[in-house]
């Protein structure tokens, strides 16, 4: 069963000995918003490694499984074939190329695509965020932590991918910050990008996507649309920091050892 | 003072053409992060490229064989040696670098042997007088070239697809390879770039007044190390300041190594290190390496 939009099926990773993904089977289809939640050490940022074929940085590789975009084998291609497939990734804590201009980086992100693509690009990046317009020739290291994603996205929009893979966007960022950023992950979107969007910070995660993974060390523990994911008690209970009474009883029985001043 | 002039002139031309070198270098670790001891090899060969050439075809497309010849040989390391050990530390590259330069100097100074290859350039060992000073034809050739080399590169770097690539991966090769830059081709070009600048830089080592191509040239080469150290191993800018500094104190230590006899001979070939050890320890990045610059 494949079809339209990024597949991932079956896909289990790991570094040297360390299994990090256990057979995990996603789809994203075609213009969708699909997150994927988890805790630190879930697999996460493996799972897009896996997809953008940059494992090897890391010392890991797929042991099994396929990625596929429109039936289309992903997983045997170096990294830059997938981003002209049509898949790019924002990595995780922004990576900005922190030397170069704000304009630098934009067209590192356009290297693959021809001139016409890229002016084209351009325009659609500097309408969804004018202020890189503004700071174009700024070094991107000197930009605050909220333009640096903005720009991390940017420039990753600039190779004109049909699937944005988004790792942690609103990591590290003030919660209003965070929410322009979602806004705009929604309008790329509605502009007919598909998102895999991974996050921790899940409530701001569901409200943006159709549908949701939950993972939980290297395997996929829970799935399905994302407004009945957030209405469930498990994702509401640890994802959401939502406390209902079974919950606030747990939380009781935890608390009974207080936390004490070191007194070292 | 009209001697004093003249060394510095040759001082400046010598050191525009250590700063070809370590223009070089510092494209290379710019690029992968190694940094390539075996760059005076490459030199070496593009000098004896051109030195084997010139006779039965002529000097300019000679040096332009020469050119070819050691961009070539720098690709063909890259593609046949460091590309098989992409991923491990870089000290490690690094020590790679030592063995391939090993053996192709080897290879070099075998077919050299005793000779002193002439490079067979027009500009021999005419010399231009204005006034008290006079310059020789190949130190003024030495500093144009270097001059017009160097600026086309700058601008390549900063301008062209390929020079945002570079900058890109020499920041972080991780990222540069998820927007979709192609590493394998990044350092291959920059491997034969730091080749093509390294076979001028040898015509313009080997032309009067030193008497030409010969073993020791290797060892003239090596001075570009302190160059590109000085200068800060990672800037392009650090390059060409740290080409001049070399040259010039070079060319002001051999020129009053009379008035400095209680200091022994061979200081001009000392100089450079000591201006090197005297820069890192004011600053130990060199003069333009890069500080961590990043708010988070």
């Amino acid at each position: 069963m494949t079809g339209a939009g990024l597949v991932v099926r079956d896909l289990s990773v790991g570094y040297g000995p360390v299994r990090a993904l256990r057979r995990v089977s996603l789809e994203v289809p075609e213009g969708a918003v699909v997150t994927v939640l988890g805790g630190n050490g879930a697999g996460k940022s493996t799972l897009l490694r896996a997809i953008s074929r940059t494992l090897a940085f890391h010392g890991g590789a797929v042991t099994e499984g396929t990625v596929t975009l429109d039936d289309r084998r992903l997983d045997a291609l170096p990294p830059d074939r997938v981003v002209a497939a049509g898949v790019c990734q924002v990595p995780e804590g922004r990576r900005v190329f922190a030397r170069m201009t704000v304009a630098d980086n934009l067209r590192a992100g356009a290297l693959g695509g021809t001139r016409a693509g890229r002016s084209a690009a351009l325009d659609r990046v500097h309408e969804l965020f004018p202020v890189l317009a503004e700071r174009a020739n700024q070094r991107a290291g000197l930009l605050s932590g909220g333009e640096q994603q903005m720009l991390a996205v940017a420039r990753a929009l600039m190779a004109t991918p049909r699937v944005l893979l988004l790792d942690e966007p609103s990591l590290g960022l003030a919660p209003l910050m965070a929410r322009r950023i979602a806004d705009t992950v929604r309008e790329i979107n509605t502009q007919g990008t598909s998102v895999l969007l991974v996050e921790q910070n899940a409530a701001l995660a569901l409200r943006l996507a159709t549908r949701a993974y939950v993972l939980e060390v290297g395997e996929v523990t829970l799935s399905g649309p994302a407004a009945e994911l957030a209405a469930s008690d498990e994702v509401r209970r640890r994802y959401l920091g939502v406390v209902d009474e079974d919950a606030a009883s747990d939380a009781d029985r935890t608390t009974d050892r207080t936390l004490t001043r070191w007194k070292g | 003072m009209s001697t004093f002039a003249e060394i510095l002139l040759n001082g400046l031309s010598l050191g525009s053409v250590y700063a070809l070198i370590a223009l070089g270098f510092v494209v290379i670790f710019r690029a992968t992060e190694v940094v390539n001891f075996a760059h005076a090899s490459l030199l070496l060969a593009g000098g004896y490229v051109t030195a084997v050439l010139h006779d039965d075809i002529g000097f300019w497309p000679a040096l332009l064989a020469g050119i070819a010849g050691a961009a070539l040989v720098g690709a063909a390391v890259e593609f046949l040696v460091m590309r098989r050990y992409r991923g491990s530390d870089h000290s490690v590259l690094a020590i790679v670098t030592i063995g391939v330069d090993i053996l192709l100097t080897t290879e070099l100074t075998r077919r050299i042997g005793t000779d002193v290859l002439t490079l067979g350039d027009p500009w021999g060992d005419a010399v231009l007088k204005a006034g008290p000073i006079s310059l020789a034809h190949t130190r003024i050739a030495a500093f144009v070239a270097a001059a017009l080399l160097i600026t086309a590169f700058l601008l390549a770097f900063r301008y062209t697809a390929w020079g945002i690539a570079m900058r890109a991966a020499a920041e972080s090769a991780e990222t540069a390879a998820l927007m979709g830059v192609r590493l394998g081709r990044v350092s291959l070009g920059a491997w034969a770039v730091a080749g093509g600048l390294a076979a001028v830089a040898a015509l313009f080592l080997t032309v009067f007044p030193t008497p030409g191509l010969e073993r020791a040239t290797s060892l003239a080469a090596l001075k570009a190390f302190p160059a590109a150290i000085l200068g800060g191993l990672d800037s392009t800018t650090g390059a060409l300041v740290g080409g001049l500094t070399v040259g010039v104190t070079e060319s002001l230590a051999t020129g009053y190594q009379s008035d400095l006899t209680f200091l022994g001979r061979g200081l001009g070939d000392l100089a450079p290190y000591l201006v090197m050890v005297a820069i890192l320890l004011v600053r130990p990045a060199g003069l333009f390496g890069t500080k961590e610059l990043a708010r988070v």
